[in-house]
């Protein structure tokens, strides 16, 4: 009998060097990794707390903690669900990367991401948990950068330099813009944002909990809390990207592999929110401070603000994920802003359907780049007779993270409009979605424009199925969004800060 | 063979306030000086003046261990750099100036060891590799003047940093070090963020990076003295230097592409 923590930590690192000698078969590679997180998610969605459950012939319980140099390691409510949600998302990832390559070391390397990050989430002390997710962010630079001398690059540079490639053969006039719109961002510059954004919100989240300590040694000085506050907010606003800090969000959307960024994206935004919850149930005097919840409100608006004005004017899908992104985590925050049980269950809902919409959009675009070798509208012209589904994914994807009707991330923000009680707040949502969207209609114009004879190859089967099946997937939550919502209202109870607010 | 408290004691004129100026000019040189092996010297020289420094506030074997890890930081940044500049050296040379400087050494854009700017021929014309490169549009046709004006104003800027640093240092005491060692803390992070903000290049924006966690940990080493604590900044220091070697030959990897182009 084993238990949860040390099951979900070791058996993905133990695999990822097997992953990583498996790398040159990529179906191997890619259905080994899948398969590891597939079980480590239904492992924990099954939640079967109370009694041991059966994985590989090993029995796991979850409930039981582990201890590991004095550190406590357990999987409670919120913590499994994160885990299994993040796994999912990367069994998805996963498998998708085996049709469309998004970088040699994504196997290996993001299930040695999942390994950390699931540490993270289960143990006991902030301090440590920050470590983790610091170490899993590092790592994720790797993954970022992806294999940027990979085929797409390496045919966009040839068919620069004047060489025939495919599909850009006719096409030479445009391919210039194209280029370097896709070579804004520079080489690694997406990466070493990230790698720099994420290492400078470490100091002040590490210093936070000796300041708390320190302060409950000292109970006059009420200082050190308002310093542990200000720390804090520092901290965890680089982390979620809240403007003026969010400018690593779009430069990693523009210079990663589409999924890889969905991945990156996805899960280290669930772990971050995972730890803030957990750091506002835990120390009573930050829920008690309104400020916390004003300061969420006024980011999340900022960045819904943001997102949804540099949505409408961007030329590349990149960059448009990117921002997309921006403004939907934007319209999470304003929902934990408003800091009431509901406002909460809205905003792990669309957590849940934003991860829907941005794989989906992610895969779309993955293949798009696979075959163009661009994701710059100048280069697209025409794609979407080649690529049909591809271009019904990338754009459904993107109104989804918009919030328009019939798709997965509508109810959620619906729920949020409804939730907040200034008409002006719900308005600038509003307009930062319609910005989102008009982006991707505007991607989609130019998708289904006339085009002289493409060059483009047809989409590879198995990807376009798993994009049919997102497809299917982002439609009916939009019609059924009632289906996640038990688990994510128990999550909800279970944590009684805002129980307090009332 | 001299013990570790030994060679503490001979260094013990190092500690307090000779390892706070030497500290005070490592980093100062990193900003200002673009050449890569001056700054990877100044780097290593503040990993050991902020060991000797840390051997007065914890454990010295946990001080050493710092250094120790500093050392192969330096060191994996070191053979990166090496290579991409042997990479840069073994294409010609081109003795005149030309409007897109590509200088070896430094953020593709520094002066060589010797002092003297060797430039990469072909001058590439293709916009997007210039872009690329990170080099700036030509400014002067004459070939002294921009690498003179430009560490005229990273040296201006470390000034005014130096200024702000002494200030706040002053006006919020770090809690649990001495003065003199908050001030380190200060003027190692500032110093940090300056580089941070001056360059865009892999190598010498992660010097910045690791100059400004140097910083934090010269603080929080002595808040938090927990081993574990320890082992994971040192895997992080590490790992962020095998991630900036990494994304360093990636970027010199896609130049020399652009120029072959």
């Amino acid at each position: 009998m084993i238990t949860a923590p040390l099951f979900l930590m070791v058996l993905p690192l133990a695999l990822a060097p097997v992953v990583y000698l498996l790398r040159r078969w990529a179906l191997l590679a890619a259905s080994l990794a899948s398969a590891t997180a597939l079980i480590m998610a239904s492992l924990c969605l099954g939640l079967t707390f109370d009694r041991p459950a059966s994985v590989l012939g090993l029995e796991v319980v979850l409930g039981e903690p582990m201890m590991v140099l004095g550190r406590e390691f357990t999987l409670e409510l919120a913590g499994g669900l994160t885990v299994g949600f993040i796994c999912l998302i990367a069994a998805i990832a996963f498998l998708f990367a085996w049709r469309v390559s998004q970088g040699g070391l994504f196997f290996p390397l993001g299930l040695i991401i999942l390994s950390l990050l699931n540490a993270a989430v289960m143990i006991r002390h902030f301090l440590f948990a920050v470590l983790f997710l610091w170490i899993a962010s590092i790592i994720a630079v790797f993954v970022v950068q992806g294999d940027r001398q990979g085929p797409s690059l390496r045919r966009v540079s040839k068919a620069a330099s004047g060489q025939a490639t495919g599909p850009f053969d006719r096409r030479r006039p445009e391919l210039a813009e194209g280029l370097s719109t896709s070579l804004r961002a520079g080489p690694g510059r997406g990466a070493l944002r990230y790698l720099v954004m994420v290492s400078l919100a470490v100091p002040p989240l590490l210093i936070t909990p000796w300041l708390i300590d320190f302060q409950a040694l000292n109970p006059d000085n009420l200082a050190l809390l308002r310093y542990a506050a200000v720390l804090l907010a520092i901290g965890f606003a680089i982390l979620l990207a809240v403007v003026p800090f969010h400018s690593w969000v779009s430069a990693v959307a523009a210079d990663a592999p589409p999924v890889v960024a969905a991945f990156v994206l996805t899960m280290t935004n669930a772990v971050v929110l995972l730890l803030m919850l957990e750091l506002l149930q835990s120390y009573a005097w930050l829920p008690e401070n309104l400020q916390v919840f004003r300061l969420l409100r006024i980011g999340g608006l900022l960045m819904a603000a943001l997102g949804g004005l540099l949505a409408f004017a961007q030329r590349d899908f990149g960059h448009l994920l990117g921002y997309a992104v921006l403004s939907d985590m934007g319209c999470t925050l304003v929902a934990l802003g408003v800091a009431s049980p509901t406002a909460l269950t809205a905003a792990l809902l669309q957590v849940a359907y934003r991860s829907v919409g941005l794989m989906l959009t992610a895969m779309g675009l993955a293949v798009v780049h696979h075959r163009v070798g661009s994701d710059s509208f100048a280069n697209l012209a025409g794609v979407a007779r080649r690529l049909p589904l591809s271009t019904a994914g990338l754009v459904l994807g993107g109104l989804s993270l918009a919030g328009m009707p019939l798709t997965a991330g509508f109810p959620s923000r619906w729920a949020i409009y409804r939730l907040l009680s200034a008409p002006d707040l719900a308005l600038v949502m509003l307009l930062s979605g319609a910005g989102v969207a008009f982006g991707y209609l505007r991607g989609l114009s130019i998708l289904l424009a006339p085009s002289p004879e493409s060059n483009v190859k047809r989409e590879p089967i198995i990807a376009s199925l798993m994009i049919l099946a997102m497809i299917v997937l982002c439609l009916g939550l939009g019609l059924r969004p009632q289906w996640l919502l038990p688990p994510i209202q128990r999550v909800v109870e279970s944590f009684g800060f805002l129980a307090a607010q009332r | 063979m001299p013990t570790l408290p030994d060679v503490l004691a001979k260094l013990s004129f190092l500690t307090t306030t000779p390892a706070v100026i030497g500290l005070v000019i490592t980093a100062g040189l990193i900003v200002v000086i673009r050449d890569w092996r001056f700054s990877l010297a100044a780097l290593l020289g503040q990993y050991v003046l902020v060991g000797l420094l840390l051997t007065q506030l914890i454990q010295p074997q946990v001080a050493l261990t710092k250094i120790l890890i500093g050392d192969l930081v330096c060191v994996v940044l070191y053979l990166t750099a090496r290579l991409v500049s042997e990479s840069s050296e073994a294409l010609p040379l081109q003795p005149e100036d030309s409007d897109f400087p590509l200088k070896v050494g430094g953020d593709r854009g520094g002066e060589g060891v010797d002092g003297r700017s060797r430039r990469l021929a072909p001058p590439t014309s293709n916009p997007s590799t210039r872009l690329r490169a990170g080099l700036q549009p030509p400014t002067s046709k004459t070939g002294g003047e921009a690498p003179l004006a430009d560490f005229a104003f990273r040296l201006l800027a470390a000034l005014f940093v130096g200024l702000a640093v002494y200030s706040l240092s002053r006006r919020y005491p770090l809690p649990e070090v001495p003065s003199d060692v908050g001030f380190a803390c200060y003027w190692l992070a500032s110093l940090g963020l300056l580089v941070l903000m001056l360059t865009d290049e892999p190598l010498k924006a992660g010097m910045g990076l690791l100059t400004f966690i140097t910083g934090f940990e010269l603080f929080f080493s002595v808040l938090e003295r927990s081993l574990s604590v320890v082992g994971f900044l040192g895997i992080a220091n590490f790992l962020i230097a095998l991630a900036i070697a990494y994304l360093t030959g990636v970027s010199e990897a896609e130049l020399t592409a652009g120029e072959e182009r």
